[in-house]
């Protein structure tokens, strides 16, 4: 069986983020980051429908000039 | 007589026209206008005054040889320091970019500079435009030329400093959820947000892709069509540039009011956040007013100001994240904290989060489009409240939830914000937003020069 490593859900979430570090010196700061965001997801209406495209569409780029195609 | 620092941009190009006066004798009223109350209000970061004096006399030359090439030859606008200009850097009011040296203009610089523009001044900003006013900086902030002691909005914050300082005639800002018609709002003066796309974005530093614009600040509306006339364009080197002709946006202005149905936005400012008592009375005065002089004021229901306002920061804190990333996790200790605290987030938003906001934002979009099936243009509120003291940082906090700007960022629509009143309390300007469909600036610019004929705000100035 491998070794458990313990770690808290911040420490998780800043090292997902590649914010290790900064979770050393700006710990304040990560904790309200990480409320924030998730106030932040919560805030607006999800969309019903699970097909609808999102804004802004993606459209093919258009053929530059003097393209070989 | 108007002292000539207190000429519009449209009086300045007249009476140069004219040759009553020349590009150096009012660049030089305005340089003494800076030295003289500058220090009060810290609109300037990066003073430009020997070069642009230098612009200045070519143009006088110009001027007396063939006449003006545009109406904005040989006239000052400020830029916002987030936007380019050859030979200086673009430090953004942080640190971190403090010797960000550029060698070319900004689409919207070059194209003014080839009407004859000149450029005096790079003009304060919240920290990339998304953190302040903060006092942990190289520069300090701008300050409110109506009151020192109280906020000018952001975060073009400069540009409203100087410009309603009468330092400037004109100045350029940048607006992602409001910060054009924030500070114009709070200043006294008049700040547009064009229609996503009008105004190239090139050369600027971003905050968030989808929802960035750069916009013109003056004192007049007739000042804002004329600059925005020359900024307006298309570029294909900007992703977002609208392929849509520049147009004369003053070409209505003279049409007055009649025949123009005007859908007020009430919930805006009455239920969603209720507005202080001068501001909402100052809102209703203005839609009283509009109607007195030809227009049909008719109640409209958007989705709510929580609705744009989510939609909004999940998308600009998730771009802004892709831009600052780097930074954010290498030297976090070099933004003002302020602006730490504000970015942060960004880093953990999900992907799917930034998705479905880009999805509801679609249908958002729509709502409001099919307001405009109903009438020609919106009011509503744009701040909720006077500006407050700049030093007070739980109400600076406030004012980006206490505001309706921020929904036509969202939708990309054209959203210009002027003053309707005077708040009796501390003498700060009140003011009032008009919206209008994708494209229709003139419409927004008739109705804007109907009001301010009728008004008795465009008088009144800041005694600094």
């Amino acid at each position: 069986m491998g070794a458990t490593i313990s770690m808290t859900e911040e420490e998780i979430l800043a090292s997902a983020a590649g914010f290790t570090a900064g979770l050393k010196t700006h710990p304040k700061e990560v904790a309200e980051a990480i409320a924030a965001s998730r106030r932040m997801a919560g805030a607006f209406t999800r969309v019903a429908n699970e097909t609808a495209e999102p804004m802004p569409a993606y459209a093919a780029p258009i053929r530059a000039k003097g393209s070989r195609a | 007589m108007k002292a000539l620092h207190e000429l519009s941009l449209t009086e300045a190009s007249a009476g140069i026209a004219r040759r009553r006066f020349s590009p150096v004798e009012y660049l030089d009223a305005l340089h003494q206008r800076a030295e003289d109350v500058g220090g009060k209000v810290n609109a300037i970061v990066r003073p430009l005054w020997d070069e642009a004096r230098e612009q200045a006399v070519k143009a006088g030359r110009r001027i007396a040889r063939s006449g003006p090439r545009t109406a904005l030859d040989g006239l000052p606008v400020g830029l916002k320091d987030i936007i380019d200009i050859a030979g200086h850097p673009t430090t953004c009011h942080s640190r971190i970019l403090l010797d960000n040296q550029k060698s070319a203009d900004a689409a919207v610089v070059a194209r003014l500079r080839a009407a004859g523009a000149i450029f005096p001044a790079k003009l304060a900003t919240h920290e990339f435009a998304i953190g302040g006013p903060a006092f942990d900086l190289p520069f300090p902030p701008a300050r409110n030329p109506w009151n020192t002691a109280h906020h000018p909005g952001g975060s073009s914050s400069g540009s409203g400093a100087a410009v309603g300082a009468n330092i400037l005639p004109a100045a350029l800002g940048t607006d992602t959820g409001g910060s054009v018609r924030h500070p114009a709002s709070h200043c006294g003066i008049v700040g547009m947000k064009a229609t996503y796309g009008l105004v190239s974005r090139r050369g600027v530093f971003p905050l968030a892709f989808t929802l960035d614009h750069v916009g013109p600040m003056t004192r007049t509306v007739a000042d804002n069509a004329l600059l925005l006339g020359m900024m307006a364009g298309h570029d294909p080197a900007d992703p977002g540039s609208a392929a849509h002709k520049p147009e004369n946006y003053a070409r209505q202005m003279k049409k007055g009011l009649r025949g123009l149905t005007i859908g007020y936005v009430r919930h805006f400012h009455e239920k969603d956040q209720p507005a202080s008592a001068e501001m909402a009375a100052a809102l209703d005065a203005a839609a009283k007013l509009l109607a007195k002089e030809g227009a049909k004021i008719k109640t409209i229901t958007l989705p709510s100001l929580t609705e744009f306002a989510g939609v909004n920061r999940a998308i600009l804190m998730s771009e802004a994240a892709a831009i600052h990333g780097k930074w954010l996790r290498e030297r976090p200790g070099d933004y003002a904290n302020i602006t730490l605290r504000r970015l942060l987030p960004g880093l953990f938003m999900r992907a799917e989060d930034y998705v479905q906001a880009q999805r509801r934002r679609r249908e958002l979009v729509a709502e409001v489009e099919a307001a405009f099936g109903e009438v020609d243009l919106l009011l509503t509120a744009s701040s909720m409240d006077a500006a407050c003291k700049i030093d007070d940082p739980e109400a600076v906090e406030l004012t980006y939830p206490r505001q309706a700007r921020t929904p036509f960022n969202v939708t990309g629509h054209p959203a210009m914000t002027m003053m309707c009143g005077i708040s009796k309390a501390e003498g700060l300007p009140l003011s009032l937003q008009l919206v209008g469909p994708s494209f229709g600036e003139a419409a927004i610019y008739r109705a804007a020069a109907a009001y301010e004929r009728a008004a008795p705000w465009k008088d009144l100035h800041p005694a600094l």
